[in-house]
């Protein structure tokens, strides 16, 4: 997905966006390579570039490529092309969590924005899951208790990043996929403090001596009441497994030099391409019954009706 | 014997906050030093995460031992909330086991 030339000559680092920047599990691992090759690159100047005509971008991925490079800003010196900027500019905004507002499925699914928010504490995060629930249930997109599933699946990230990560700082976006006949609600949330793996890791060794390899890391945190945190924890992970899982949903996360994927039932603790500066947790819940609310046409890849009372 | 309204420490029906939870912990904690019982009422409350029942439920088991058990008791919770009160408390009770060992 992404090129390099490393011009250490006049220490300057080339980044090109060959093909198509999409949110995917491909598009997440390729950014902890250019996460990891960015930092450990003795260039202090870095441009990225790109064609804007052979690029196939959704907005989803735009914004996190985005907020990668917001968060590379502050070590190194990033500078993006003039079309990639146009790009981002048209496509990508940023604003507190507090801003959050109600869904409107036809805007939203139309829509070429995308809405990135920045939590600073965990006050909005009630507001934020009450919308995603009225979108839900008000627009026939079933999902079993959706109230209950978003609570905890959304409220489990949410305290985890406040908690662990030792930033006050957590970025949330979301986005309506078409695929296959089915909506998906594509949620991510990140923050960029303390990795899973570094927080492991110093736990291990000062309570028990021991090195774990970040594989084993997010092993160790996945398990039931596995916790760094001095008292009771460490059920907020495997809940949200539970969750996510019952629906045949996806979640990825990523932080430090591993990740670990839920795909259905299916679950891999793999290397990361790169190291994530952070803990990234993206979630892919299929939203039933989207028949009963509108009419898609799969060739114009656009919503040509919808039902005068779902408006 | 004392009731404590788990709503009053929440201001909704969503319990997602740590530090709500060790806020009402903190009341909970006043009550077993004075040897009352304390019943959590969780009226009101349709949604609640671990995070909030970590100090409520774990963390007095884990610094008062099992028999703390028996000075708390749970009223109005929901199914869900019950069976993340249980996934909270057996923790803490293995948990507790692993450091009496």
């Amino acid at each position: 997905m992404f090129s390099y030339d490393n011009n250490v000559k006049d220490k300057k680092l080339f980044i090109k966006i060959s093909v198509e920047v999409k949110y995917n599990f491909q598009f997440l691992n390729d950014i902890t390579e250019l996460i990891h090759k960015v930092e450990n690159s003795s260039c202090e100047i870095v441009y990225i570039l790109c064609n804007p005509l052979d690029i196939n971008f959704n907005k989803m991925g735009m914004a996190y490529l985005y907020n990668t490079l917001l968060s590379l800003a502050e070590k190194k010196n990033i500078f993006i092309s003039s079309s990639l900027f146009k790009i981002v500019h048209a496509q990508v905004l940023h604003s507190s969590g507090d801003k959050f507002k109600k869904i409107e499925l036809y805007r939203e699914a139309l829509k070429s924005v995308q809405q990135c928010y920045c939590f600073q504490g965990d006050k909005d995060v009630n507001k934020t899951v009450q919308i995603l629930v009225d979108f839900i249930t008000d627009k026939n997109l079933i999902l079993e208790n959706a109230k209950e599933f978003l609570v905890t699946t959304i409220g489990e990230i949410f305290s985890n990043a406040f908690n662990h990560s030792d930033r006050n700082q957590v970025f949330f976006m979301y986005d309506i996929e078409w695929n296959n006949d089915k909506f998906f609600l594509v949620i991510n949330i990140t923050d960029y403090g303390k990795t899973i793996t570094g927080n492991v890791q110093e736990y291990q060794k000062s309570v028990h001596k021991k090195y774990l390899s970040g594989k084993e890391c997010i092993e160790w945190a996945m398990k039931n009441g596995n916790t760094t945190r001095l008292g009771s924890g460490g059920y907020g992970l495997p809940t949200l497994v539970d969750y996510v899982s019952k629906v045949y949903g996806e979640l990825f996360i990523f932080s430090g030099d591993c990740m670990y994927a839920l795909e259905g039932t299916i679950e891999k603790i793999l290397e990361a391409k790169g190291i994530f500066p952070g803990t990234s947790v993206s979630m892919k819940l299929p939203l039933f019954d989207t028949s009963k609310a509108v009419m898609y046409d799969k060739e114009s890849n656009q919503i040509i009706s919808i039902d005068l009372d779902q408006i | 014997m004392k009731e404590i309204m788990i709503k009053d420490y929440i201001g909704s029906d969503t319990a997602v906050s740590y530090d709500d939870g060790k806020r009402c912990q903190k009341d909970i904690a006043e009550c077993l030093d004075k040897g009352e019982k304390v019943i959590l009422n969780f009226l009101g409350i349709s949604y609640v995460i671990t995070a909030f029942l970590n100090p409520v439920i774990g963390d007095l088991i884990l610094e008062r031992g099992n028999g703390v058990m028996k000075f708390i008791g749970i009223k109005n919770a929901n199914e869900t909330a019950i069976q993340k009160i249980k996934r909270v408390r057996d923790g803490a009770l293995i948990k507790r086991e692993d450091l009496e060992e």
